[in-house]
This record gives structure tokens, C-alpha cells and sequence, in this order.
């Protein structure tokens, strides 16, 4: 309570300082005028484990539900390919003689099974019945509150629902209200794709079913029945109870369903759970009780009064939404409009600053929403999926997307809302040993470019045969990407507690499979061989395309970081000193960033032509963003060259890729072009197959398309970088301010080194800010005017790079105490 | 359906099945008895011209029953016939019967009774 009190306090002085009237607090809500048609109209709650996607239909009202742990599958096999070792040194030796056709053949001989799917648990359907047609209707979604609210006349009487998903009381909550007694008038009952028994039990709708055992990705088939149920230990069970928590009026329990008559005001209850026990159990003999556990979420709530609930849960959300505010200059005339028309207008008018927010803010919502401590990480659909074959089985794709989910998470307040990744990763490190030893006979720990609830790290495919093509199956580089999530936990932080047991641990396992994978050119320098740059292709010397190669500078890049980040880890915590000394030298002996023949960063060891000039994956750049060896004043030859590759790669993609350049633009210190690919990102679609063209839906879901959520996650990294950068060891405020956002101010960011930042800008410089340390040490703050730094002697420097002078002040700091920056 | 003397609901078994689309287009399930006695696939699809245009009033159900017993079975089918119209039925190629408008609210379930013979099938087409 008293932070929140700090946050808004500390933001009015800074409104007050900046001068400006127009950045009053915007409204943070999605409204709609019309019920939802289909999925990408829907509107989206979820409390981590339990997410629900709104229609807001009167009559006919449709709400998607979703558990998190309901997955097909089981424990994954962990040696399904023995004899893939044995294609390694054939496979190397291939690539050295650049028969790049036999490399992929061999390649393919290295895979192992597709991961398992995320599965829907069901719909709740409420037929209401009223007088007439509706009219006066209105549907929304408040991100503070995070309640979905539908309203609606019929008959002379106004008729309200509120639906949210409280995580105090583990329930889906829906309230419904007559404005005139005893009109309530509806029947609830539930369905699912899955194999499932409605039965009635206490006056309760019970929903019994199972997963399937087995569901083939969408873009494959392995069989000519792709969804498989039976088999000894796969096949999780559900259960889904609906109850009818308070009601004025009569109620009627079937086996179908319940029926609510005469009623004024009613409140239904919806608990689910699953026999999930862990990503090593089998849930069809050793899970859970997932009957017992669905009833207890219902027996602990009691008779618990809906005003309670509803206080709950806005506490609990609204205590992390509120630890950041961000606001640009206000358009009450673009407020007034319906979000899936102000969208549409956007795309026009280009001018909306609050609906440039909102999107900002529905990012920090949705990972709120669908990722809570001691749960499942945000999937590839957060947690809002209706198939039984999601695209790309709705998993964990680790070459960009799920690493993309959780970078704004510390710097946006939401640090903890990152735990589960971390589990996920402590998880994959203990298969990816077994991967490791079983695919390539090596120490340490490997993982490839899909996962799932079972922590399969293996190449997908079928076993070797057929093949899946190596573009996309078998890059092995997940465990170094991971790591730079687990990593910033610390940067951020400061937890010695969280590095020595969790994160060094599984950075070390992820660094002694790299020393062991890299082998030397020829020429005294470290590679990777077999390498791929994700799901990307070069022209070889034989003018085909081909995505097998040696020494990609994605592998080299992310082995670096993770070397450079085991180095900073194993110091801190002053333990393995001998490992240490063996990373910083192979380290050394990397091979170095290139600069191509079109002044671009080579994205492979040799000067390849690109298949796709404009792929939508950008993985060389990682070393750019989200690594920090590139930047304007250290490295600015590579830095120009970073430049140029973005320029080739062109401002389209699909969504979660104009996001991603979002971010690089902003490390690029380019405002004006993060700014526009932020705007093509908001691109209105209603694109709901494949494509490459991305864009923002009229739910402001991201579109890769069809929907995937990281675009959402991915923006409020973009525009947080657009705002202030960490990953160099300083703080630079606005780094990247867009000509657009001439005033504005934000409280609550985080800074790695333990800082929050709060700031606010006028005619597009820096008014104020206040930067609060958790700890002792010194800061090194980095402005791009100069500033002083009240209280303090703060030493100065100016430098000049490839994109102007920017102000160096470094000065000591004590926790707890807060440094008042303003211009000078 | 009654097989054997036994009497099973195929839309309630808890039997292993696998799904998919035959030809990419007719969806098609597999259920197998779990000790083995018998393996039915369905396909059910509601007709609709290429261009999709037509959409006709009907639905086809098609069910093979696979006996892998070493005897001839009795078999009874209770059928999910349509409210209104006719239904007719095929059994191994052959016209068994063709319902007119049958009242399901009042009277029976419209049923038949085969015998499948040992390590044999039975083909069975609906078209409600």
C-alpha cells in the first residue's frame, strides 16, 4: 500500500516538474460495442493457472477455458535416438568439406520426438434468457482490475456481468445482476473437445475428461491419426466444476447443466484441475488427484460473499499492475472510441499516444494473467488456446519466443511473475544432461528449439526418420539463450541466494556443454560445428540453400554471453576459480564478430548470401539485443554493422519479429525507427491463418499471425528499451526517445544493478527523474543531455559515438536512498 | 451397441482412441476394446459440394467393425437417426433398411441386428 502511495506521489511531482497539463492518468481499459465474434475478438483473464477467453454474448455467452498444466503426453523419453552419437564426427566432417547435403541428411539422423501440446479444457456456455433484443451494450476489460465486464438492456431491465480469475481463492469468478428483481434467467453448462463426462454432483456441474496421449504438431503428421488417446502412462485427467456460489432466485441442478430462475443477483464459481505431478511423473498412475483437488478450491472458498472475492483479487492484481505507471500525451478524442475502431483509426492517423500505452500496459497485464510463482511458464499462447492441434502445439519455442516472454519482466516490476521460467529451466537442465550424454556423448546440458510442460529438450522430429528439416529442428543453443533469462533475474536483483542455487548451477551445466561443443577452425579460433542460425538459410558455394553450417554467429554469440555470464557469476559468488579460468579462455579464443561484404554482421562464419534477405528471425543480432556486446561508444564499427543488417532485414515480419526489432532499434539508440516499427507493429489484422505479415488484432493480441502472445510481452521490452537501458552496466535514461513522445513520464522502471527509475520528459528531453538503489556501490547514469544529480559530486564525462555525445556521470550510492536527477 | 451380449454406449467408452482426417477431409476415429475382443472406426461428415455451395441436409455416418475372435459374434446396433426425413442403411454394400421419420422422443432407438463372422468385419453406412 505504501509503495503504490510512493509510486503515485513520486509520479504527480514529476507530472508537476515536467510542466506539462496534457499527461493526465489514461484509462487502461479495451472496450467494445459489439459482442465477440470469434477468438481474436475475445477478451482474455487468467490468474497463472487458470485463464478464461470472454465473449460477452447476451444471449449465447461463450468463455474459453484453459488450465495450465493440461498437456497431452507424459514423461518424456529420454534416449529415443541411440544411435545419434555415432553421426556426429560424419556429420563435422561433411561440414568441413562443405557437403552441406550430406551434413542435413546426418543432421536428421539426430532428432528426436516432437514435443506434446497444450490442450483447451473446455467452454462454459450460459444461455440467458430475456425480453427482446438487447441494446445499450457495452463490453470491456480494465487492466487494474482485471474484470471483463458485459452490459447489456433487454426488455426494460439493464443486465451486468463481471467475469475475472482471482488467484487468492484459485477460482473463475462470474457475477451476473438484473436491474429489476427476479429477471435473471439463464442456464449454465459446460462442454470440451476432449473426451469428457458431464454429470451433475451436489447441485454442481462436474466436467471429467482426459488429454490425448499423443498430438501431432500441426504442421507435421506422423500417423494418419495424429490425435492419439490410451497408452500406459499417458493421458492426464481433468476435472472442471461449476457452481452456483450465491443466487436470490431459484436454482436448478441437471445433469446437463443448471438453471437459474427469478434471480436478481448471482455469482458462479468455476474451479478445474488437472492429475499433473511434475514434468517426471506420469499423471495417469502417479498424478495427482485432481477430483479432490477441483472440490477443494470450492470447499475453501465456502460461502465467501462476492464483494470479498472481488476485493481479493483486485488487491492481489492490482498490488503488481500498479508497480509501474506510464503515460504520453493524452487524446480524449481517440478515448472516446471503441478500441477495435480506435485501432482501425490508428492506422491512419498514427497518432494515439494512450493506445500506444495501453498496449504497454495489456503486455504487463497478460503476463500478470497467465504466469504466477510456483506455476507453468507463459506458453507460446500465454494460456488462452482452444485447439486440441494448437499452432506450433502452443509450447515453448526457445530460439526466441519463450525467452521473448519474460524480458520485460524484471524491468517492468514483474520479477516475480518470472519464477516459472526459472523452474522450467532448472527442469530442462536436468533432461537436457540426459540429451547431452544420449545425442552427443558430451558433459553439461543441451536443449533445442521446442519444449514443453515435460521438459523434452531433444531435436524434434521422428527418431531420425523421416528427418524434420534441420532448419528449424535442430538447433541445440536453448540452454545458453535460457540462461541470459536466468542470468538477468540476478542482474536485477542482486540475489546470491537465487545465483548459487539456481542459477550458477544450471549456467555452469549449460557452459560445459559449450566448452565441449566448440571446436577449433583451423586457424586458433572456437566454433560451433554443426551450427544453424534459427530456421534462416544461406546460398552455399554450390548455389542452393542449405541451413547447416559451422561457427553461426547466433551459437557464437549466445556461448559468449553465457561465458562472460559464468565469469561474472562464479566471481560473485568467489567459488571455481580453476572452471573460470577455462571459460575466460575459451572465451577468448571465440571467434569474432565479422563485418559482410554489404557492411552488415555476418550472420554466418563465412560471407553467405541469405536465402530470405528479410527472414523474420535475426538471431545474429543477439549479440545486439538481448546480449550486450555490441554498443554505440565500446564497439562502434560492429555497432554500424548492426545497423545495416537491420536495414537489409527491412521494418515487416511477422509480429513477434517487429517487436524484436523494436528492441534492436532502441539499442541502436534510434528512437524515430523503434517508433516505427512499433506503429507496424500495430498494423490492424484480422489474419487468423499463417502469414508473415504481423500486426495486433482487434483484442490488441499480437498476430505472428495466427495469434501468438509473445509479440505482447515482446513490445513492453521494445518500448521499455526505447526508455531506458541497463545492459551495459549504466543507466541510460531515454536512449531512445522518439520525436513522437515529446512529453511523457513513467515511475517504476527497473534498472539492473537494483535500481528503479522514476522520470518524466518534456519537449522531448529529460525534466527529472529519481533513481532509488537497493544497495551500495556506485552508479554510472548516462544521459543524452547534461543533467545534474542533486546532493551528490558526480564525476562527468562526455563521449561521442556513431549517434552523437551523451553525458557520463558516475556517483556513489546507499540502499534505500533515492538521487533527484534534473537538467541542467 | 450390444456385442457379444455386452452392451456399450460409443459415445461414453473409455477405451483407447486415435483420431485424425482420413484423405485430409473426413474425420475418423479408431476405438479398440482394451482386451482386444473388437476395433470399430467411424467416420462421420456432413456432405458439402467442392465449391462449397451445397450444403446438404444429411449426415453419413460410416462404421466398421473389426472381430478378431476365432468365432462368429452377434451383433446389435442402436443407430443415431435423425428426427426428421429418412435414414438409410447399408450393410456391407447392401440396402438393409430405410427408415422413414422416426419419432426417437417416443419410440426405440431404430436398431439391427448382424452376426460378424470370425476374423471378419462388418461395413456399416448410414445416411440420416
Amino acid at each position: 500500500m505504501m509503495e503504490n502511495f510512493k509510486s503515485k506521489l513520486s509520479l504527480i511531482v514529476l507530472m508537476f516538474l515536467s510542466g506539462s497539463l496534457v499527461l493526465k492518468s489514461q484509462t487502461l481499459n479495451l472496450w467494445y460495442k459489439t459482442p465477440a465474434e470469434y477468438f481474436i475478438n475475445a477478451l482474455p483473464v487468467g490468474n497463472g493457472r487458470l485463464a478464461a477467453m470472454v465473449y460477452g454474448r447476451p444471449a449465447e455467452e461463450l468463455i474459453h477455458l484453459n488450465e495450465e498444466s493440461l498437456w497431452s503426453g507424459g514423461p518424456v523419453n529420454l534416449n529415443p535416438n541411440p544411435d545419434s552419437p555415432k553421426y556426429l564426427v560424419p556429420l563435422r566432417k561433411a561440414l568441413d568439406e562443405n557437403n552441406y547435403e550430406l551434413a542435413e541428411q546426418l543432421s536428421m539422423k539426430m532428432q528426436g520426438y516432437f514435443t506434446h501440446s497444450y490442450a483447451p479444457l473446455g467452454d462454459l456456455l450460459i444461455h440467458q434468457k430475456f425480453e427482446g433484443e438487447p441494446s445499450n451494450y457495452f463490453r470491456d476489460l480494465n487492466l487494474e482490475s482485471a474484470i471483463s465486464t458485459t452490459r447489456f438492456s433487454a426488455g426494460g431491465v439493464d443486465y451486468v456481468r463481471e467475469v475475472f480469475v482471482s488467484y487468492p481463492d484459485q477460482v473463475i469468478v462470474m457475477h451476473l445482476t438484473s436491474s429489476v428483481k427476479g429477471k435473471l434467467n439463464f442456464s449454465a453448462g459446460a462442454q470440451s473437445l476432449l473426451p469428457a463426462r458431464l454429470k451433475n454432483e451436489n447441485n454442481e456441474i462436474v466436467l471429467d475428461g482426459r488429454v490425448p496421449s499423443h498430438a501431432d504438431p500441426t504442421y507435421t503428421k506422423t500417423s494418419e491419426m495424429p490425435v492419439q488417446y490410451g497408452d500406459s502412462c499417458k493421458g492426464m485427467r481433468f476435472q472442471l466444476r461449476v457452481k452456483v456460489l450465491h443466487n436470490d432466485g431459484r436454482t436448478l441442478a441437471y445433469n446437463s447443466g443448471i438453471e437459474v430462475h427469478d434471480a436478481t443477483d448471482v455469482t458462479l464459481v468455476l474451479s478445474a484441475a488437472t492429475s499433473f505431478n511434475g514434468y517426471d511423473k506420469c499423471p495417469v498412475s502417479d498424478g495427482r488427484d485432481e477430483k479432490t483437488l477441483a472440490k477443494g478450491y470450492l470447499v475453501k472458498l465456502g460461502n465467501k460473499s462476492y464483494v470479498e472475492i472481488k476485493k481479493d483479487h483486485i488487491s492481489d492484481f492490482s498490488g503488481y499492475f500498479n508497480r509501474l505507471k506510464f503515460n504520453l500525451a493524452s487524446n480524449p478524442e481517440a478515448e472516446k472510441l471503441p478500441t477495435d475502431e480506435r485501432l482501425q483509426k490508428y492506422q491512419s492517423t498514427k497518432s494515439d499516444q494512450p493506445l500506444e500505452v495501453l498496449l504497454y500496459q495489456y503486455g504487463r497485464y497478460l503476463l500478470i494473467s497467465s504466469s504466477r510463482p510456483g506455476g507453468i511458464p507463459a506458453n507460446l499462447q500465454g494460456k488462452w488456446s482452444v485447439d486440441v492441434r494448437p499452432p506450433w502445439s502452443c509450447n515453448y519455442t526457445t530460439n526466441i519466443n519463450v525467452e521473448m516472454n519474460y524480458w520485460a519482466a524484471e524491468k517492468t516490476g514483474l520479477g516475480d511473475m518470472a519464477e516459472p521460467l526459472m523452474q522450467q529451466v532448472v527442469n530442462m537442465s536436468k533432461t537436457g544432461i540426459e540429451m547431452a550424454k544420449n545425442f552427443y556423448n558430451m558433459p553439461g546440458w543441451a536443449a533445442g528449439h521446442n519444449s514443453d510442460i515435460w521438459a523434452t529438450v531433444n531435436p524434434v522430429g521422428n527418431a531420425g526418420s523421416p528427418g524434420f528439416n534441420p532448419q528449424w529442428s535442430n538447433w541445440i543453443m536453448a540452454g545458453p539463450w535460457l540462461c541470459q533469462n536466468v542470468w538477468d533475474k540476478y542482474a536485477f536483483d542482486g540475489d546470491k541466494q537465487f545465483l548459487k542455487t539456481t542459477a550458477y548451477p544450471v549456467m555452469k551445466g549449460a557452459a560445459e556443454f559449450c566448452l565441449a561443443w566448440l571446436v577449433d577452425d583451423g586457424k586458433g579460433h572456437l566454433i560451433s560445428s554443426p551450427s544453424t542460425s534459427p530456421e534462416n538459410r544461406f546460398i552455399g558455394e554450390d548455389g542452393k540453400a542449405w541451413a547447416v553450417s559451422k561457427g553461426a554467429t547466433a551459437d557464437l554469440a549466445l556461448i559468449r554471453n553465457l561465458f562472460e555470464n559464468v565469469i561474472s557469476a562464479s566471481t560473485d559468488l568467489g567459488i571455481d576459480n580453476d572452471f573460470r579460468l577455462k571459460i575466460l579462455e575459451a572465451k577468448n579464443k571465440i571467434l569474432p564478430y565479422q563485418i559482410g561484404k554489404k557492411g552488415n554482421l555476418q550472420e554466418w562464419m563465412r560471407d553467405y548470401d541469405d536465402s530470405e534477405p528479410q527472414h523474420r528471425h535475426i538471431s545474429h543480432l543477439i549479440c545486439l539485443h538481448p546480449g550486450h556486446d555490441i554498443s554505440a561508444n565500446a564497439t562502434p564499427e560492429l555497432f554500424n554493422a548492426c545497423k545495416k543488417t537491420l536495414e537489409i532485414r527491412g521494418d515487416g515480419g511477422t509480429g513477434w519479429s517487429r517487436v524484436w526489432k523494436v528492441a534492436m532499434w532502441a539499442r541502436l539508440l534510434d528512437g524515430n525507427h523503434a517508433y516505427k516499427l512499433m506503429q507496424n507493429d500495430m498494423e490492424f489484422t484480422n489474419e487468423r491463418g499463417f502469414s508473415e505479415t504481423g500486426g495486433t488484432y482487434a483484442n490488441l493480441f499480437n498476430a505472428c499471425p495466427p495469434f501468438q502472445i509473445d509479440g505482447n510481452y515482446g513490445i513492453v521490452e521494445g518500448i521499455s528499451e526505447m526508455l531506458l537501458q541497463s545492459h551495459l552496466g549504466e543507466i541510460h535514461l531515454l536512449p531512445a526517445l522518439p520525436d513522437a513522445w515529446q512529453e511523457g513520464s513513467v515511475s517504476g522502471l527497473r534498472a539492473r544493478g537494483g535500481y528503479t527509475v522514476t522520470m518524466a520528459w518534456n519537449k522531448g528531453k529529460l525534466t527529472s527523474a529519481t533513481i532509488t538503489s537497493y544497495h551500495d556501490g556506485e552508479c554510472k547514469l548516462r544521459t543524452n543531455y547534461p543533467v545534474k544529480i542533486k546532493g551528490v559530486k558526480a564525476k562527468s564525462t562526455v563521449q561521442t559515438s556513431p549517434v552523437g555525445k551523451t553525458w557520463l556521470y558516475n556517483f556513489p550510492v546507499k540502499p534505500g536512498i533515492a538521487f533527484e536527477v534534473v537538467k541542467e | 451397441m450390444i456385442w457379444n451380449l455386452i452392451k456399450y454406449s460409443l459415445d461414453s467408452v473409455t477405451w483407447d482412441f486415435r483420431t485424425g482426417l482420413l484423405h485430409n477431409i473426413f474425420p475418423v476415429s479408431e476405438l479398440k476394446e482394451p482386451s482386444g475382443k473388437c476395433k470399430i472406426t467411424l467416420i462421420a461428415f456432413a456432405p458439402i459440394s467442392a465449391n462449397g455451395k451445397i450444403r446438404s441436409r444429411a449426415l453419413v455416418y460410416g462404421l466398421l467393425l473389426q472381430n478378431p475372435n476365432q468365432t462368429g459374434k452377434p451383433l446389435e446396433l442402436m443407430l443415431p437417426i435423425s428426427d426428421s426425413g429418412k435414414s438409410l442403411v447399408k450393410v456391407n454394400g447392401q440396402i438393409l433398411k430405410i427408415w422413414q421419420k422416426v419419432d426417437y422422443l417416443e419410440g426405440p432407438a431404430a436398431s439391427f441386428k448382424t452376426e460378424v463372422p470370425a476374423n471378419g468385419s462388418v461395413e456399416i453406412e448410414i445416411l440420416n
